[in-house]
């Protein structure tokens, strides 16, 4: 590691100094970057390499990670449009206990794996998924593009692209000459939901467990330790970012897009459910939860099916008996 | 706004027709498919086409090269594997919300579709098994009035239409029958059966559209163990069969 050191220093001055030309281009002239991609995939993938070397010097200071992750690109982006708070920092403020949690995923977004290189669309779709998973967006309320462009801070083609992709997974509804909406949550709706899970579930966690790349492998393992902290400090937000965490995990390294296409909207609107009904996390879906993460992650296939089917028989309990409440 | 949906209905229009262009393979794999072109082909703008495109490319239908535009996407054996091991779980959904959801219509279709399938296979003409087929996936699809099912399977019906068109050149009389089945007992509200009837044309279909025996389980060790264990777990004989059938075609 050490004789690695002073080169990796170079490498890393380097980076920098490339990085932050780019990035000064992209705030100065935004419109030139836009019309030229590959300039301004150039900027993210520096800024990707950057923040991979930052976290292989600083990978104990989860403070670091917390303000100098991956999300630098898309902050500048932010101020640059906004000048406010960002979703992003506004639920780290509410969640302190997601912190830890935060810094591990942002770490590992820095390294190769399975996943895609993450663009403007993925991350505006997140933010404002999440938004609508947490309630911070009303069920029913009207989505106007400036208003979800100054929110996130990024440019009208991304906002479009993913309130196209949000009406795909059915988190919005676009009604012809009146625009988009949060569309409503449906209770009832649930239980076809996990109907399909009950066939898809295991299929995709064995597929996963099959074919997850050692940093998903590692990534998924790291995501045990906040979802048990999240247990034993009550906060269901943390838990439904894990489970996001995790299940976009599963979906990259399943291998296999169409099973990941068909259950991406499925665990979207299970997630919203959850948020919605559950008052905190509970030890029984956890223990469940956990066990899930750690037979992907080992990639035993059988366990993994299993523990998929294991952990869906829990959320179909939770959910029976809160739409019995509710229909009480 | 409003310029906006405009939009989104050109897009679903130059969606469709680029879809069937690729599907009966007027636009061959590899071909590079240009924005510019097929606006002025389609004579839709190039912000629908742009969407379409991004539509297809979502579908596994083209890939999308930041230098060289859309490329007609190849269905490699990789690409077929995947495609199977995600159509049996999904046609089984379907089989199954269809056969408990459809209407008395629909189910009258359904039988209807079933006999004039097997008969225009027996004829052989592939482009009518493309059409009538087409027709009841459209049906199966409606039927299960499912929204999230019906997205998902989109795909994978496209590709699957598109593969069989490659692989088989004149119409297969024992998928057109094994299909049939299914529609059979969709139509009599037989959820069960239906579901059992899908495992039966997934195994007809695999060796037709060139899935090496066993080939759906190679990458998967745990395929067969898992459709077993999945079958003791739901008390369901269908995956069983599932399991079995990967095995007697090794």
């Amino acid at each position: 590691l050490r004789r690695t050191s002073s080169s990796r220093i170079r490498v890393l001055d380097l980076l920098v100094r490339d990085s932050r030309r780019f990035r000064d281009l992209d705030q100065s002239e935004p419109d030139l970057m836009a019309a030229r991609p590959e300039t301004s995939a150039k900027s993210f993938r520096l800024a990707r390499a950057l923040t991979c070397f930052r976290l292989l010097s600083t990978a104990t200071s989860t403070e670091y990670c917390r303000t100098h992750d991956m999300s630098d690109a898309f902050a500048l982006n932010k101020q640059r449009r906004s000048g406010r708070g960002t979703i992003d920092a506004g639920r780290r403020r509410g969640a302190p206990d997601g912190g830890e949690h935060d810094a591990r995923r942002r770490g590992g977004e820095g390294r190769e794996s399975d996943e895609r290189p993450p663009n403007r669309t993925d991350a505006a779709y997140e933010a404002i998924e999440r938004s609508i998973v947490l309630g911070e967006l009303k069920p029913g309320g009207f989505l106007s593009e400036p208003d979800l462009i100054r929110r996130t801070g990024f440019g009208r083609t991304p906002v479009r692209e993913a309130l196209q992709r949000l009406a795909g997974t059915h988190l919005v509804t676009i009604v012809p000459r009146r625009g988009a909406f949060v569309s409503q949550l449906d209770a009832l709706a649930q239980l076809p939901l996990i109907e399909m899970r009950r066939e898809l579930d295991p299929v995709v966690a064995a597929a996963a467990a099959g074919r997850a790349d050692v940093a998903s492998r590692q990534r998924m393992t790291a995501l045990v330790a906040p979802l048990r902290a999240a247990l034993a400090t009550g906060d269901n937000a943390t838990v439904v970012e894990v489970d996001a965490t995790f299940k976009r995990l599963v979906l990259a390294a399943c291998g296999n897009p169409f099973l990941a296409r068909a259950l991406a909207p499925v665990y979207a609107a299970a997630r919203r459910f959850y948020f919605a009904i559950a008052v905190q996390p509970s030890p029984a879906v956890t223990a469940r939860h956990v066990a899930l993460i750690e037979a992907v992650a080992a990639g035993d296939g059988r366990k993994a099916a299993a523990a998929a089917t294991a952990f869906l028989a829990e959320i179909e309990r939770l959910t029976r008996r809160s739409i019995g409440v509710h229909a009480a | 706004v409003s310029a906006s949906l405009d939009d989104a209905t050109l897009a679903q229009r130059a969606y469709a027709r680029l879809e069937e262009m690729i599907v009966v393979g007027e636009l061959a794999p590899g071909e590079i498919v240009s924005e510019q072109r097929i606006s002025k082909a389609l004579g839709i703008g190039r912000t629908p086409v742009r969407e379409a495109l991004h539509r297809l490319a979502a579908n596994e239908m083209v890939r999308i090269s930041p230098r060289r535009g859309s490329i007609v996407g190849a269905i490699g054996p990789e690409q077929r594997r995947v495609l199977f091991e995600a159509r049996h779980p999904l046609e089984r959904l379907l089989a199954r919300f269809a056969a408990r959801h459809a209407s008395p219509e629909q189910r009258r279709r359904f039988l209807a579709g079933a006999a004039e399938l097997v008969a225009v296979a027996r004829g052989g003409d592939n482009k009518a098994v493309i059409a009538v087929d087409g027709e009841l996936k459209r049906l199966l699809v409606e039927a299960a009035r499912n929204p999230l099912l019906a997205a998902a399977v989109s795909p994978v019906h496209s590709l699957s239409r598109r593969l069989y068109f490659t692989a088989v050149a004149r119409p297969a009389v024992s998928a057109a029958a094994a299909h049939a089945a299914v529609y059979r007992a969709i139509a009599r509200g037989q959820e069960e059966r239906a579901v059992a009837r899908v495992d039966a044309v997934m195994a007809v279909l695999g060796p037709l559209m060139g899935i090496e025996p066993g080939e759906a389980g190679a990458s998967s060790p745990a395929s067969s163990p898992r459709a077993a264990r999945a079958a003791v777990k739901r008390g369901r004989s269908a995956a069983l069969t599932r399991g079995a059938t990967t095995n007697t075609a090794t």
